[in-house]
This record gives C-alpha cells, structure tokens and sequence, in this order.
C-alpha cells in the first residue's frame, strides 16, 4: 500500500524534476530522492511548498569516507497522511557546502549547525553557522571518521559569552525605546547551565524589559557527551545502554526505538511475548515520564508537595523497573531480538496492584495541582502555539498534540503491536501551557489503558520465549534502517547505517525535544518571567536527549 | 561498567591526554595520591583540652547541616532528587538543597561532566563559600565512565575541582547517595578548626 | 470557674529598675539597662522562635509530603536547626567583589532590626510588654514595612540580576499589600477604639452570651482574612513568594549571601511569620485571652498567646506547601483589585459594627 503510493509519487516525481534527482523507493515504501548540491534548495522548496511536506522531520548527514563524500540527509514529513520523504544530497568531502533550508523550514536552524559542528557541512545562507554543541576553538568535526583529536583541553572560560554579547534579533524591539536618559532598558538575565528550574544544564540567556521577556536565546550543549559517536565504536548491542543516558527519564522508550531500528536493519523477527513485554514497559515509562513532567510543572509555578506526591508513584514504577531487570532509572532491558529476561512472576501481581491504586492518585494530583485556582491562572492563556508554529519549528509529542494537531506515531505509523491496542490520543485546543500540563494527565490515562490490555494479552499469549536467537557478534548487512516512536517527549527516531561491520557505521538519534527546544523563544517572548519558566516546564526539556 | 572496545579510534595518550602539571585546569591522578597523603598529615592536629570540645561542637554542627547546591548535571541528578524526596528523604540528616551556591556547604557533582560544562562548574565550585566539600556522584562523575572516550567529555570531575566522596553506580541508587553523605559526615567529624585547609 | 488575677507574677519592669535602684544605681542608667536588656531579650525571642519555627517549617511540610523531616540530629531532629545555624556561622562570609557594600552590609541588620523591632508591641501576656505604645499599631505597620527597604538594599547591593529583581519584587509587593493591611487592621481599631496593642487585646475580653469570646475575628472574618492574605505577602510566603521564588531566581534578594547574613535573612523571614501571626492574635484572636488555671495563673495568658499565634503561623505553613506562586501581574491584580476594595468594604462593616454596638450596649 505504501509503496504503492511511493511509487506512483516517485513518477510524479521523476516528471516534475527530470533528471536533478534520482528517486528510489525503499523496502519500507519510503521514498528517497538524491539530488544534487546546486538543485537541492529547489527540490526542497518545491516538496514543501507543492507536494505538502510541511515538516522537516530530521535532517543529519553520514559521511561516507569511502566514497569520498558526505551525504547530507532531509527527512521530510507530511503529518496529515502521514507521509515520508527522504532527500539526500551527496557534498564533496573536502568543500562540503550546500544551501541553507532554513529559509523553507526555521527548524533546520540547529539541524544544520548541528551538522556543521559535527561534520563542517558548511550551510551556504546560514543566519547563524556557529557550533551549538561544542565550544568555538574546538578542533575538528568529531562525526568525519578521520577525526582524531579526541583528548582536548576544556576551554578556559566558559563559551557562548561573546555570542551573547552580539545582541539580540527579536520582533518586538523593545531596547529602542528609552527610559528617559536615552539608555536602552534591557537587561540580560542568564538562567543556566546551574538553575534550578531548568531542568538539567540548559542555558536560556533572556533579554528583559521589567519583568517582560523581549528575547531569548537558548544555549545547548552543556551536556553533549557525544553518544552517537561514541556508538559507533562500540557493538551494535553495547549501543544500548548509551541510549538509556539519552533522555534518562524514559529509558525503556529509547531502548525500543534503537532495538527496533536494528531489528528491522538486520532483519530479526521478536517474539511476540517479547513485544507485549515491550509495549506495556514503553507505556510504564511514558507514565513515569509524564509524572515527572506534571511535578515539574508544579515545582517550576512554586508548588513542591504536588512534585514528592509525584515521585511517590514514580517510586513504585522503579520498583517495578527494579522486578524485571534490577535496574531503577536507567534499565537497559530490551535487547535486540527480545528482552533480557522474562517476567519475574511476582511483577504481575505488583503491576495490578498498582494500576488499580494509580486512578486514585491521578486524582490526588488532580485535587491538590490541577484544581488550584492559581495553577490554572499561572497557566491557561499563557503562551499560545499555533499549528503553523509547531509546523514550523517541527514541533512534535504533547506539545504538537496541544496545538490540536492529530499526531501520535502510535496511531500514524503504527510500530510494535500499537495496532492491536484501543487508545485514543488526547488533543488541546489552545496551544496554550495548561494544555501541554491537561494533555499529559490525559495520556496518562491512555497508557494505562494500554497497560491494562497488555496485561490481558500477555496472559493471554502465555508462556514462551522473549529473546530470538541472535548471532553473538551481531554484523547487519550493509544498508541503513529508520523507525520513529512516539516517546513521552515527542517523535523519537532513530538511524541506523551498517557498513556491514560488527558496529554500527552511523547512529542518529532524531532528538524530539533538541527540535523542540528551538523554538522556545517564539513562545516565551512577551510573556513574563514566571510564564517561561511555566511555558519550559512543557517542553519536559530532558537534557540528556537534547544535547546527546 | 567495562566496555570492550571493537574499534578503537583514539591514541594512547596520558589520562587527560596532557603531561602531569601541564595546564591550569587538570591536575594528574598519579599526583593524587600524594596530595592525599598532604592533605592527611596536614589533618592530624595535636587537639588540646581548648580546641578538642570547639572542634567536637563544630564539627557536629557542620555534618549535621550538610545543604547541597541544587546543581543536576545528568541521569544521576534523577537520582539525587529521588534521594532528597519522600521515599528516601535526606532531609532527615539535615541534608537541604540550597538553590544558590552561596549558602551551599556540598556541591553533588551528580552526572557526566562535559569539557563545554568544565568552566561553569569550576566557577560554581569557586561561588561556594567554604568549608565547602564534593562528592563525585556516578561513574561519569568519578572518571567519565561509559563516556570517557568521548571526545566532550571530562573523565572526573576531580580533574577540575577536588572531590571528598566519590559514590559509584550509573546511576547510583539513593541509598548509596545517602551512604555517601554519611562518609562525608564522618570525614568532617575528623577535620579540626585549626587545621581546616578550604 | 473563679476568677484569677492574671496581672501578678512576673511584672518585671518595677521590680527590676526598683532592685537596680535598691543597688545605688541612679534612675537614668537603671531605665536604660533595663531596656537594653529587654533588647536582648527580644533578640533572644526572636532567635529562639526562629529556630523552632524552621524546625516546625520542615517538620510540618515533611509531613505533608510524605516525608518525615529531621529526625537524626538531636531526638527527633530537635537539634538540626541549632546545628544549622552553628554551622552557618562558621561558614565563609563572601562579599563579592563588586556589591556597593555598604548596602550589602547593611541590608540583612536591618531586616533583622525591623522584624525585632515588631516584638516590642506584641502583648505576649498582660503584663509583658515591651513597650505599650499609644500607637502600637501603626508602629508595628511602620516596622513591617522598613523591612522592604532592607530587601531592596540587598538586591540592589548585590549586583546580581536575581537579586535585583527578587528586591524589586518584594518592594512592589510589600508596597501594594502595606494597603490593604492596614486597611484591615482599621477594623479591629475601630472597634477597640484605641492604636494601642494592649489596649485592643483588653478590648476582647469576657464573651457573648457567655459562651463566644469577644473576639474581633467574629466581627471581622473578612478583616481576619485580608490581613492574613497580606501577612503572607508581607512576609514574602507562598502563594507570595515571589521575591525569592526559586524556580524563577534562585533565592531572591539572598542569592548572593553566605553564612551569618544569610541567617540573618533566614531568621528576619521566619520572626516576621511569627510576628505576623502574632499581630493577628492580637487584633483578632483575643491575644492571650483564655481560660486560666490557678496553677501558675501568670503563664496562662502567655501560653494561650503562643498557642494561637503558633496555630496561625501553622496555617502558613499549610498554605506554603500546598499552594504555588502567583505571576508577578496577578499578585498585583489580586492586591489592588481584589483586595483593597474588599478592606475598603470591611471598613463600611465594622463603622457599621460599631454604631451597632453603642446603639445596643450603649
């Protein structure tokens, strides 16, 4: 069926652009388009404006040493079909340079430094073609596979310093007006790396005019530790835990998406007990997710009870993490071709012990968060995301949801077993940050209606195996792999490249909350203090996963 | 956690890849030892009957007042919080999360320290007003752990700021967080006021 | 029950300055040690109230959170918050490098001064005043409000961004709630007739029918409950406590405070609860109005006084760890557009009261 239509779009394709590009359809009926450096800004301009690829999904590059070249990737996306696309763009090795899409998609901003920091892909157009994970001074682009200088020094003082004291470009200028003297009124506050509502080590430089937020500058990187470099030296199995430490709060969901991702590259079918197993651990983690993200929004309005009230049933999640693979944050259990091991027989018991006392609690939060006057005035009406914003900035998970958009992969690209299971995907109204708060409670509620029927399938599927067998030293043939989850922070995809060897050539994690994050300082601005904190706190910003 | 390495892309260089001494920032494990033995003859003080009840009372108070900085830095901050909150509770030693490191005494040093990230904490650990102690929270903390091959990374923190009590685990559980701080309490019961170096 | 003098026992201030006399001191010098003395004494109160309070502040929202709060220093952690202040003076005293230091310096006394300042009006019990102003009222909202200067200076002399806007905060804040405070201690004035703390306090003595004490509260729930709303702005408490709200800037005004200031701060903060609380007994609880036993008849009206003023700073407590932070323009909206008009209101009700009650008593 989707090949079907990949193919006939491949036609209208060849017809549309001649010979610039060279389409070829893949396995999973995903079309992929080459295309060379000078015709790509028009191939791409021409796919989002005339055949509705309204989002740039991922855009990363692989460099194929070999072959002297490095290939920089756009993956396009159609949220309404939901339809794929796949535009990659071959650079010479030695100049790499293509032009900028941020004209196209104002997502591709920090895609494309990304892509610069990690490969010197130089983005011909670029507003801001500086390094966004590293430090300037840094020498040389880690991703090349020739890259040695990894023992550095730190820098001496602490980076970004200079880039914040370029100014702001913000549309409500507010700096010309004069107080009087005819000093411009602005004032830079730098919330991060150390603060304690930003959720680990982000950095948001904001520009003020009283309590008005005129700007703000995101920083990123403090916690870049280079995973997905450092996958590419380890097996395809020890990549695993690394993708734990991504976004740390959802390990479970990670590990899904990379085992699936390289279940579908080296073509390993998993038992059906094993992938029962799986969802109902990906939606205990996305419980356990969301249950952090309502304390913070607790904590980040002033409210700390509601945040231990919290943790109390995160504690018994993590107990239940604990049954099954001994591990209370960061469990590392799925396994390529499986999971580690089967259920202990206690962790059902447990588990319906928990669900059943779990109503109860959602109502606790309920009565001592969501019903306080004040939260809901802290909230409702603040910050307002549009369907063209979220477009716009490739906005994905809760948040997109909250600006009504009807885009779960659970129900779009059904993965794993979703399609056997009954849930509904919550929608706001708004945009606003009640939404993204209202939205998690609600899909709390879904999970664990999904939990509920994993449960009854799983004793329905009885006893059997819950690993495949897999070679030891798994080697994939050469070619590369795709798949996108729905994680608790958004549209989690992972790529993965085999160049045949034991490990794997290229691993790209598609970060939903990286994509996400960039376009805070288009809802914060005109807001106050207190309502970027409020407005972050939606974002569920794990900076784990945005820096990687 | 031991890694085997299929492929290994990196020179075998020094530990922070520099000559011992070279640098202002890092300063090499092997010297560690000694400083260590310093530090513990500098301790041993002759208490007398003047200094010997002050040093019982102070030191008392200044273990049983431990206030961490709020400062998370990865995974193991996760666990910090849930070591501060209801299941485990650290507040029942008195341990309270300070948001300014200005009235902070322990900075938890609670997951990967990145080289982007090495001069922010070096300037938040200077911020602390003393006697101020570290704890090297995780593997990553204590010497990069699964990232230490990273080309971003700081293999331990102790390489730009000295640390009192290292607590392993990726990431630790809260009880050996807990377990940690009671290491540093016992430490600062050893310490004397005249002796006190920072 | 019999009526018991409550006014004998310790009536310290002849007794005192008439032992000083007795020694050969002259009168001049035996006022002036007995006041400095009472200065001490005060100080002593406040340091001593702070320590429990913090202790009940932990205990309290441990409890409330699920937790337990300190249990290991001291039996039942008695002793953490002597142990914390202890430690916090032997930490380093930092004065960054480039604060206006005067100001920095100054700032966390005068805090300190303007909530021990308060003590002086608080009719612990009938005879234990410190000085029992004609004007003890508006002496106390003079007092409560130079406390928003110290803030101011501490964020202003910090030079740090927190600090500064946390100062603007607190003074925008104290500014606006001064009114409608004041507005609702009107009422209890007004019905007493008097500024006079002491005097407000006898004013709600004996009872109604014999069974409802006379308390103002009676007369003045919406009094009550406005002054109590300002006292918790006033005093920088959830849902106020933006000043130093740590999610948005780190500590506040105090961020760049170590060691004794700090603690200074920390005390001002947790005296000027109590004192807050304290105020409210006495202007609508009934002040140390109470059942008195024979058994040490003298204790019991300073007993009843704590008893109440500690319950009030309780629901403080309670509203700090179940509620969250106002915006900065919805503190305002609610101060100046809920607020004030509601105490203007309350002042048509009790002129009402009062006309009610010369009509009926006479």
């Amino acid at each position: 069926m989707k090949t079907q239509d990949a193919e006939k779009r491949k036609t209208v394709l060849t017809k549309r652009f001649g010979e610039a590009v060279t389409p070829t359809v893949d396995p999973d009926g995903v079309l992929e388009l080459v295309v060379a450096p000078p015709q790509a800004p028009e191939v791409l301009k021409t796919l989002h404006e005339e055949y509705d690829f309204h989002q740039l999904h991922d855009l990363t590059a692989v460099d194929y040493i070999k072959d002297n070249q490095i290939t920089v990737l756009y993956r396009l996306m159609n949220l309404d079909k939901p339809d794929m696309l796949v535009v990659k763009v071959p650079l010479d090795r030695s100049q790499p340079e293509v032009a900028t899409a941020t004209g196209i998609w104002p997502a591709a901003n920090w895609l494309e430094r990304e892509v610069y920091d990690y490969f010197g892909v130089k983005f011909v157009g670029h507003p801001n073609l500086t390094r966004i994970m590293l430090w300037e001074g840094f020498d040389g682009h880690p991703f090349r596979k020739d890259f040695q200088a990894f023992d550095q020094a730190p820098p001496d003082i602490e980076p970004h310093e200079a880039y914040l004291a370029s100014g702001f470009e913000g549309p409500i200028d507010l700096r010309d007006v004069g107080n009087g003297n005819g000093a411009a009124r602005k004032l830079i506050v730098n919330f991060g790396p150390q603060h304690p509502s930003m959720h680990g080590v982000f950095r948001a430089a904001v520009e003020l005019d009283g309590e008005t937020i005129v700007d703000l500058k995101p920083i990123v990187g403090y916690l870049h530790r280079g995973l997905e470099k450092l996958a590419e030296m380890r097996t395809w199995a020890q990549v695993i835990p690394y993708t734990d430490r991504t976004d740390y709060l959802a390990a479970m969901n990670n590990n899904h998406a990379y085992v699936l991702a390289v279940e579908k590259l080296a073509g390993i079918e998993v038992p059906l007990r094993a992938e029962i197993i799986r969802v109902l651990m990906c939606e205990l983690g996305r419980i356990h997710s969301h249950l952090m993200a309502i304390g913070c929004f607790g904590m980040d309005t002033g409210a700390l009870t509601p945040f231990l009230y919290v943790w109390r049933e995160r504690e018994k999640i993590y107990d239940l993490f604990e049954m099954v693979c001994g591990g209370r944050l960061l469990t590392t259990y799925f396994r390529i071709g499986g999971v580690a091991r089967d259920l202990p027989p206690e962790f059902l018991p447990r588990l319906k012990k928990f669900l059943q006392e779990f109503p109860k609690c959602i109502e606790q939060y309920n009565n001592i968060l969501s019903g306080n006057e004040i939260f809901q005035m802290r909230l409702r009406k603040v910050a307002h995301l549009t369907r063209e914003v979220a477009l716009k900035y490739s906005i994905t998970g809760p948040m997109l949801r909250a600006a009504g958009v009807n885009y779960d992969v659970r129900k779009a690209d059904p993965y794993s077993l979703y399609s056997k299971f009954d849930f509904k995907v919550p929608l706001g109204k708004n945009g606003d940050a009640w939404d993204f708060y209202w939205l998690r409670v609600l899909e709390m509620w879904q999970s664990m209606r999904i939990v509920n029927q994993a449960i009854e399938y799983l004793e329905e599927v009885g006893p059997g195996p819950v690993l495949a067998k897999v070679p030891k030293t798994l080697k994939p043939k050469e070619g590369e792999a795709y798949v996108h989850i729905e994680s608790p922070k958004g549209d989690l995809g992972c790529y993965v490249v085999s160049d045949g060897g034991p490990n794997p050539y290229r691993f790209r994690w598609r970060p939903p909350l990286f994509i996400n994050v960039q376009s805070l300082p288009e809802l914060v601005r005109g807001w106050k203090i207190a309502d970027f904190i409020a407005i972050f706190a939606g974002y569920d910003a794990v900076m784990g996963e945005v820096d990687r | 956690m031991e890694v085997e390495r299929i492929e290994s892309k990196m020179p075998e260089k020094g530990e922070a890849g520099r000559a011992p001494g070279e640098g202002p920032l890092f300063c090499v494990r092997d010297h560690l030892q000694m400083a260590n033995d310093e530090v513990l003859k500098r301790m041993t003080v002759h208490r007398n009957a003047l200094i010997a009840p002050l040093d019982l009372v102070f030191n008392w108070a200044r273990k049983s007042s431990i206030w961490p900085v709020t400062f998370g830095l990865a995974c193991c901050a996760i666990e910090m919080m849930a070591a501060s909150l209801a299941r485990y509770d650290l507040d029942r030693f008195g341990v309270m999360f300070r948001a300014s490191p200005r009235q902070a005494d322990l900075m938890i040093v609670a997951g990967t320290l990145t080289k982007k990230m090495a001069p922010t904490l070096k300037r938040l650990y200077e911020q602390m007003s003393s006697p101020r102690y570290v704890l090297a929270m995780g593997s990553c903390a204590i010497s990069g752990g699964p990232f230490r091959d990273s080309y971003s990374v700081v293999p331990g923190a102790d390489l730009v700021i000295p640390v009192d009590v290292y607590v392993s685990g990726c990431p630790p559980r809260p009880e050996a967080l807990i377990e940690g701080i009671l290491r540093l309490r016992e430490k600062i019961m050893k310490e004397s006021v005249v002796s006190r170096g920072r | 029950m019999e009526r018991v003098d409550v006014t004998q026992g310790l009536n310290a201030y002849p007794v005192i300055v008439g032992w000083l006399q007795g020694c050969g001191v002259p009168g001049w010098l035996a006022e002036i040690l007995y006041r400095v003395g009472a200065g001490l004494l005060v100080l002593t109160l406040i340091a001593t109230l702070a320590l429990v309070l913090v202790y009940m502040l932990r205990k309290v929202m441990g409890h409330m959170q699920c937790r337990l709060g300190p249990r290991v220093t001291g039996p039942f952690g008695l002793l953490q918050t002597v142990a914390d202040a202890l430690k916090l003076m032997q930490k380093e005293d930092i004065i960054p490098a480039r604060v206006d230091r005067p100001m920095f310096i100054l700032a966390p006394y005068l805090v300190f001064l303007s909530c021990g300042m308060i003590f002086m009006v608080l009719p612990l019990s009938p005879t234990w005043i410190l000085n029992d102003l004609e004007a003890g009222v508006l002496y106390f909202v003079a007092f409560g409000s130079l406390a928003s200067f110290g803030l101011l200076m501490a964020g202003w002399g910090s030079n740090s961004k927190y600090s500064l806007i946390g100062g603007m905060r607190s003074v925008a804040q104290v500014v606006s709630y001064e009114v409608p405070l004041v507005l609702a201690l009107l009422g209890s004035v007004m019905l007493a007739g008097t500024l006079s703390t002491h005097e407000i306090v006898l004013a709600q003595g004996g009872t109604w029918f014999g069974c409802i004490p006379r308390w103002f509260i009676f007369l003045q729930p919406l009094g009550f409950v406005i002054y109590f709303l300002c006292g918790l702005a006033e005093t920088g408490q959830t849902p106020f406590d933006l000043p130093e709200g740590e999610s948005e800037l780190v500590a506040g005004y105090n961020t760049e405070y170590s060691g004794m200031r700090f603690a200074l701060f920390f005390l001002a903060e947790f005296g000027n609860t109590f004192a807050i609380a304290a105020m409210a007994t006495t202007l609508f609880l009934g002040g140390w109005h109470g059942p008195v036993l024979p058994f040490l008849p003298w204790l019991w009206p300073f007993i009843w006084f704590m008893v109440k003023a500690m319950a009030l700073t309780f629901c403080m407590m309670w509203v700090r760890s179940t509620w969250l932070r106002f915006r900065i323009d919805q503190m305002m909206d609610f101060g100046w557009k809920i607020l004030v008009p509601l105490a203007l209101l309350n002042i048509f009700i009790s002129a009402g009261e009062v006309a009610a009650i010369r009509w009926i008593g006479g």
